[in-house]
């Protein structure tokens, strides 16, 4: 069930309806049938699969908490080899297949190992994440185990979140399954705008760009220099409206109901630094990492030498979080070098020529620079393969002002496209601020957007890229 | 007060879910619609194609009137039972029942398409002639001979409940085309219909998109299913096959062949109609020629009723503009092509 189809939008008047009229006690219930309904949408037998590791996490939380010493380790590597376990067999097995028959095929021998055939169920890394969250969390000390089976399950499913993320925190969720949350025009506002105005990022802009980036890498040894450069472009904006426009309806969604999600996005095409994006960009995914991964590494509190293999090791795991893939793994590896060479330059740049970071150009340029290498890492993610990246890449180098270009977008779709990334960086920039409470503004706004996803939207029934993760 | 419009806006979409959900009461809701002046959809009603697209020119009501022009008078008696599996190019809304077909005393369509189609049994001690027709574009099904099996029941296959079969029973009941089905009963109404067609003429004059599985081309005298026309869809005329599909394709139908009449059918004929553009737009890509490989494939045993050399030749139109069947042009070509078969039988 997409959050861009009217599948969707029965289920979430029904479920919210239903939630403000029937009593706090039963709402779990509600919300964790509803979350199993909504997930079985896609395919439905995968609901196994995660009833698994949610039987499996919730006992392992309660033995964490009570027991101590080994075996509260014990139980806590149980639990995280049960969930990597099913991401690998799920997600990882048949890419490390191919490895291995691309090794075994050098030395000429054919591989022995057999290929599942399965697909992947929607959204596994991100609940698996947030299960693992649950029970480290626990091990720390810093969360209850939770002796409520059903809030437990809907911890993990809660439908909002349960495919794409933000990937939330036990101390920041569980507590709110527990809380009565009556009816609040305030949330039912903020909700409601948010859910427009990720719908309006889905279906105005992404699946819009969609269509000339899809042709354009669909045909990249046909295509010109300029063409894939625009396309690359159109990608950053379409990836970001895709996945912030989910996180937007998710966040909203919950919050109509009174529960409050993390926030994933801050206009991150706006930092100046690659270290600033990854603190605006998929907010929940890079403090999960940094949380589980980089700092029990280290992180910054080691020798310079040791800092460098944290972040590298953390970017090629977000790599590899992403996709079973070489051009994810090469994606999240890009990040890691562009991060270790800024730190290595902001040094020398410091000791050098001091910059005033208020400087309007300065600031202009690092942004600049920032989305530049944002775009040209975002190549690897979006290619099919590497071969395919190396031939955009090659193709953008040789690019020149007067080459053909074929997105397949007329001229006043090309113009309308650009105009709509530049009003989003308006809008992101906050230069632009309407206060939207009253009624007499808010009603005219909601019927506005509404009518604009109508008109302009896309509606192809194209699913969210970070689905697939 | 706000407790009960809560409680009926509640059951109002409760009500729309379940209905949505139920491929049965959907075809109710379907057959009740097409009927009723009232709860009119305008979706089908001016062509398929139109119904996907909105675009104001192609709005024309089908012309389905069963002039008896260019049909062929057959005067041999009517001694041939006649089955037909079919799909909607042989519907309801070109055959009746058995008048049309030449020496035909009984007929009977089995909709391939569907999940209701019987076992075929033949009528002991008369004539008993089975059509197996299919659109091209859905003809690359036959290259997995399961999908005969499944769809003609074939074989009284043991039922054998297997996971994969679980998850499809439960997509299939409770998920099966639900987007289609809420959009016909919130949306699919003649008064939303101006609305929809101001959003396909304005996509349509400033960007020259039209939305919706349609092609337009070049010339823009009519629509075509998109799918037809895309190289990367399997269901389009300039996706490449191999010949080992269509070896596949020919064992399939051979084997269909050999399964009836050893059932008990005098014949066995298969009939593929051409998607529109094979025939008016064989140019736009490059054509794949599905239909000639299998028709002229050295293996293929079935006999067949060819109507791509008569389609290809004809100046007639055969097609209609805003929809992705045949008109009674192209169905009548078809029937004289098919009532000669039939008059050679009735002897």
């Amino acid at each position: 069930m997409l959050f861009n189809s009217l599948h969707f939008f029965v289920f979430f008047i029904i479920v919210t309806s239903l939630y403000f009229l029937i009593p706090h006690q039963r709402r779990w219930s509600l919300l964790l049938i509803s979350s199993c309904y909504f997930y079985m949408a896609f395919i439905p037998i995968y609901i196994l699969i995660l009833g698994f590791t949610v039987i499996i996490d919730y006992f392992a939380g309660i033995l964490i908490e009570s027991t101590a010493g080994d075996k509260k380790r014990i139980f806590l590597v149980c639990s995280l080899i049960a969930n990597i376990g099913v991401l690998a067999a799920f997600k990882y097995y048949n890419f490390l297949n191919d490895n291995l028959s691309f090794l075994m095929h050098g030395i000429g021998r054919s591989n022995p190992v057999p290929y599942l055939s399965i697909i992947l169920p929607i959204g596994l890394s991100f609940h698996t994440f947030q299960a693992m969250s649950y029970t480290i969390e626990v091990y720390r000390g810093r969360q209850k185990a939770e002796r409520h089976f059903g809030i437990y399950a809907l911890y993990v499913m809660f439908y909002p979140q349960l495919v794409a993320g933000p990937i939330e925190r036990p101390q920041n969720l569980l507590h709110q399954f527990h809380e009565q949350h009556p009816f609040s025009a305030e949330n039912f506002k903020t909700g409601l705008l948010q859910i427009a105005f990720g719908l309006y990022k889905k279906v105005v802009i992404a699946d819009r760009l969609a269509m000339a980036v899809d042709y354009a890498y669909g045909n990249v040894q046909d295509q010109s220099g300029l063409s894939l450069l625009i396309a690359s472009v159109f990608y950053s904006f379409q990836i970001y409206c895709d996945f912030s426009g989910y996180s937007d309806i998710a966040i909203g969604s919950a919050r109509i109901m009174g529960v409050k999600l993390m926030s994933n996005f801050n206009a991150p095409y706006f930092s100046q630094s690659i270290g600033e994006f990854w603190k605006r960009w998929h907010i929940s995914l890079s403090t999960w990492f940094r949380d589980y991964v980089y700092i029990p590494l280290g992180g910054n509190r080691c020798g310079p030498l040791r800092v460098r293999f944290n972040l590298m090791a953390v970017f090629l795991l977000s790599g590899l979080w992403h996709g079973a893939n070489w051009t994810f793994v090469i994606w999240g590896t890009l990040h890691g070098f562009f991060l270790i060479i800024e730190k290595q330059l902001s040094l020398l740049l410091v000791k050098v020529v001091p910059v005033n970071g208020s400087d309007a150009i300065v600031r202009v340029l690092r942004t600049a620079t920032t989305f530049a290498a944002v775009t040209a890492a975002w190549i690897f993610f979006r290619a099919e393969t590497f071969e395919k990246a190396l031939v955009i890449l090659g193709k953008l180098v040789h690019i020149s002002p007067f080459d053909r270009i074929d997105l397949k977008l007329n001229a006043a779709e090309l113009l309308f496209s650009v105009l709509l990334i530049l009003f989003l960086v308006i809008k992101e920039s906050g230069s632009v601020k309407v206060n939207i409470r009253p009624n007499r503004i808010f009603i005219p706004v909601i019927v506005l957007i509404a009518c604009i996803c109508y008109f302009f939207g896309v509606f192809n029934q194209k699913q969210f890229i970070y689905f697939q993760f | 007060m706000k407790r009960s419009v809560l409680i009926l806006v509640t059951s109002f979409f409760v009500l729309l879910l379940a209905v949505s959900t139920s491929n049965d009461v959907m075809e109710a809701v379907f057959n009740y619609r097409s009927t009723s002046s009232l709860l009119k959809s305008d979706k089908y009603f001016y062509g398929d194609l139109f119904g996907l697209s909105y675009l104001p020119r192609f709005k024309m009501k089908l012309d389905f009137a069963t002039a008896e022009v260019g049909r062929e008078k057959c005067t041999r008696p009517r001694t041939i039972n006649l089955f037909v599996a079919g799909d909607s190019y042989l519907g309801e809304y070109y055959v009746k029942d058995h008048t049309p077909f030449c020496g035909v005393k009984s007929y009977r369509f089995l909709r391939v398409n569907l999940s209701e189609v019987g076992m075929v049994e033949p009528i002991k001690g008369e004539t008993n002639l089975l059509l197996v027709e299919m659109v091209e574009r859905d003809l690359r099904r036959y290259k997995d001979p399961d999908y005969l099996l499944q769809k003609l029941r074939i074989e009284d296959t043991p039922v054998k409940l297997t996971i994969r079969q679980l998850n499809a029973v439960i997509k299939k009941t409770f998920f099966n085309e639900i987007n289609r089905h809420i959009e016909y009963n919130l949306f699919s109404y003649s008064c939303f219909t101006p609305i929809k067609e101001f959003k396909a003429s304005f996509n349509f004059t400033f960007f020259k998109r039209i939305a919706g599985d349609v092609y337009l081309p070049p010339d823009t005298s009519r629509l075509l299913f998109l799918p037809t026309v895309d190289p990367l869809s399997r269901s389009s005329s300039f996706v490449s096959i191999s010949d080992e599909e269509i070896d596949a394709i020919v064992r399939s139908l051979n084997h269909l062949h050999h399964y009836y009449t050893k059932k008990g059918f005098d014949e066995v004929y298969f009939s593929a109609i051409p998607n529109p553009v094979s025939v008016l737009y064989p140019g736009i890509g490059t054509y794949n020629n599905l239909i000639p490989r299998i028709q002229n494939h050295p293996g293929l045993l079935i006999p067949i009723v060819n109507i791509y050399d008569c389609f290809t030749s004809t100046e007639q139109d055969i097609y209609f503009k805003n929809d992705s069947h045949w008109n009674m042009n192209g169905f009548t070509l078809w029937l004289n092509e098919f009532n000669k078969i039939l008059e050679r039988r009735a002897r």
